[in-house]
């Protein structure tokens, strides 16, 4: 059973098709990556499938449950937990703050709990710094725990932002952009880092532009352009797909990545 | 742990002095206003500091708690702690009522709810005559009475409302130091990604103002128990300009700030009686200026200080 079924997911906006009879579906452990030019539908496709956009027809299945039509945090506490592609932490608030609030999908804050279970909830909370010190650990960030998160360099917010994500322990992580104004050396970090997630038994899903992560991190791809898938299959085969091809260049967009990385 | 626990001592003992220190009935009568103002403040600040609602109607809520206890006093006798804890009861499950389908909506909208809401409730308290004799107000509610003792000077409700302060801070501090404190913490700063890591907005929003407005509902009460009269003036946007003075001036998302901050425009105003016509004149341009130039408030202001005072000490 795929851990993510999506079948003929479509949303109009007025006479706007943004995304049409699109499916697609995620085997548990792999990588997927959304990719296709600007204003394919691949965000549009993002925020229906994590529940933020209400969808006009089709259907989600996760884990083999309906999922269209629940709001965005249901989705989450059932391990379906996505990033966005700007202002994806708690800027505010410290690194360390930023993981231990990311871990509220496993939680079940009790206000009772929290005014007359006084050292129960000590310990909680406790347990949350803990967990959290280890995600930052697996994400290189330990030195920045008490970084005021809207301080920090741009790559590091990026990398917050999936650490963020991974706090909420998801079966599914849905990535996107995560890559979206990295220099060449902050994506081949976030290449090893999202390499490192897979490993830890979480299936990615991400909408990515640099062909260099997607094209080497990902096990297959989906292509969409106006709204409809175009193609699918391996990074290799479907970079040497004419339509594929042909929309790239004739966008004029990340066309000469598709193609030399084939 | 110990800290706390030598900070609670200190307070403990610092209040207990205070009336007899403070021996004037007018500057033990301001500080009881203060106190109730600083409870009513913190009910605020967990709505307008931890999880950035901004209420316009705040003194409804703190009438809610003023005219429960004077009802239920003068018409059927119920005795202290039972009708201020009624009153807290029957403010929060306003708070929840209101909440519900105003908290959904985003931008300003909450703030124009709870302005027409508390506009609404003072003029039903104006009109009402039959249970709220109107304009004349209620009088003659009785004294807190506890165990025999009658609480009939400034200087036993400096003692009461200092207690009470003190439950409504452990009450914050408890709820913002836990997971639920974090989720309020989530939602304000990034509702979006809140969401997406599972949390609840609308429910915590929920949580939050209706804890913030029991807190609010006991400071009307206790008010209501201590001039022993209330009439819907108390109602009145002035109250709540206040109150959102003194969060804002003071600090928000700050205990310590709420309290300075409702010290602040309890004392200061009463100083300042010479220009009464200008006083909420007044209000909007510290609050302004306050916006402007310390956006965390006075509290902010002494942490910034205070780190660099120990940074010239470590450089020292």
């Amino acid at each position: 059973m795929p851990l993510l079924e999506v079948q003929d997911l479509t949303v109009r906006f007025g006479g706007l098709v943004a995304v049409n009879k699109v499916s697609f579906s995620l085997e548990a452990g792999e990588i997927l990556g959304l990719i296709g030019p600007n204003g394919a539908g691949k965000t549009t496709c993002f925020n229906l499938v994590s529940g933020f956009l209400p969808a006009t027809g089709g259907a989600v299945r996760f884990q083999g449950r309906a999922a269209l039509g629940l709001p965005p945090h249901a989705l989450a506490r059932r391990g379906l937990v996505r990033t966005f592609q700007k202002q994806s932490l708690f800027a505010g608030l410290t690194v360390r703050e930023n993981v231990m609030i990311g871990q509220q999908a496993v939680l079940r804050p009790s206000v009772w709990a929290a005014l007359l279970r006084r050292p129960a909830e000590r310990a909680h909370v406790a347990a949350l710094r803990q967990r959290a010190e280890e995600v930052l650990e697996f994400l290189e960030m330990t030195p920045l725990v008490e970084t005021r998160a809207g301080d920090l360099a741009y790559g590091d917010q990026r990398r917050l932002a999936i650490g963020i994500a991974l706090a909420a322990r998801p079966a599914l992580l849905m990535l996107d952009e995560p890559a979206a104004g990295m220099n060449p050396s902050e994506s081949e970090r976030l290449r090893q880092l999202i390499g490192r997630i897979r490993d830890q038994g979480v299936t990615v899903l991400l909408v990515e532009h640099d062909m260099r992560v997607v094209m080497s991190l990902c096990d297959r791809l989906v292509v969409l352009d106006s709204g409809r898938k175009i193609a699918e299959g391996k990074p290799a085969d479907v970079s040497r797909d004419p339509t594929v091809i042909r929309v790239y260049l004739g966008e004029g967009t990340g066309g000469a990545g598709a193609g030399s990385h084939a | 742990m110990i800290a706390a626990g030598a900070r609670g001592f200190l307070a403990v003992a610092v209040v207990a002095a205070l009336p007899w220190v403070v021996t004037s009935t007018y500057h033990l009568h301001l500080l009881v206003l203060a106190g109730i103002f600083a409870v009513m403040a913190l009910g605020l600040d967990l709505v307008l500091g931890y999880l950035g609602e901004l209420s316009l109607g705040h003194a409804a809520f703190f009438g809610i708690g003023a005219y429960s206890t004077a009802l239920l006093t003068r018409h059927l006798g119920v005795p202290f702690p039972a009708d201020l804890l009624l009153a807290c009861a029957i403010t929060g499950a306003f708070g929840f009522l209101i909440g519900y389908p105003s908290l959904r909506l985003t931008g300003p909208y909450f703030a124009i709810v709870t302005f027409g809401f508390a506009e609404i409730l003072r003029l039903v308290a104006l009109n009402w005559v039959s249970v709220t004799r109107g304009p004349m107000g209620l009088p003659d509610i009785p004294p807190v009475r506890l165990f025999g003792f009658a609480f009939t000077t400034e200087r036993h409700y400096v003692y009461l409302v200092a207690a009470l302060v003190g439950i409504a801070i452990v009450v914050t501090r408890f709820l913002i130091d836990s997971r639920v404190g974090h989720a309020f913490l989530g939602v304000r700063e990034n509702e979006e990604l809140a969401t997406a890591v599972g949390i609840n907005a609308h429910r915590y929003k929920l949580i939050g103002f209706s804890a913030g407005m029991v807190l609010t509902g006991a400071a009307g009460s206790i008010y209501a128990r201590y001039v022993h009269f209330i009439d819907p003036t108390a109602l009145g946007f002035f109250y709540t300009s206040t109150v959102i003075a003194m969060v804002i001036v003071g600090g928000q998302g700050s205990v310590r700030g709420t309290l300075i901050g409702a010290l602040l425009f309890t004392f200061l105003p009463e100083y300042l009686r010479v220009a009464e016509q200008y006083r909420l004149s007044a209000f909007g341009v510290l609050i302004i200026l306050a916006v402007i130039f310390m956006p965390e408030g006075i509290n902010g202001m002494l942490k910034r200080l205070a780190i660099g005072r120990r940074a010239r000490h470590a450089a020292a």
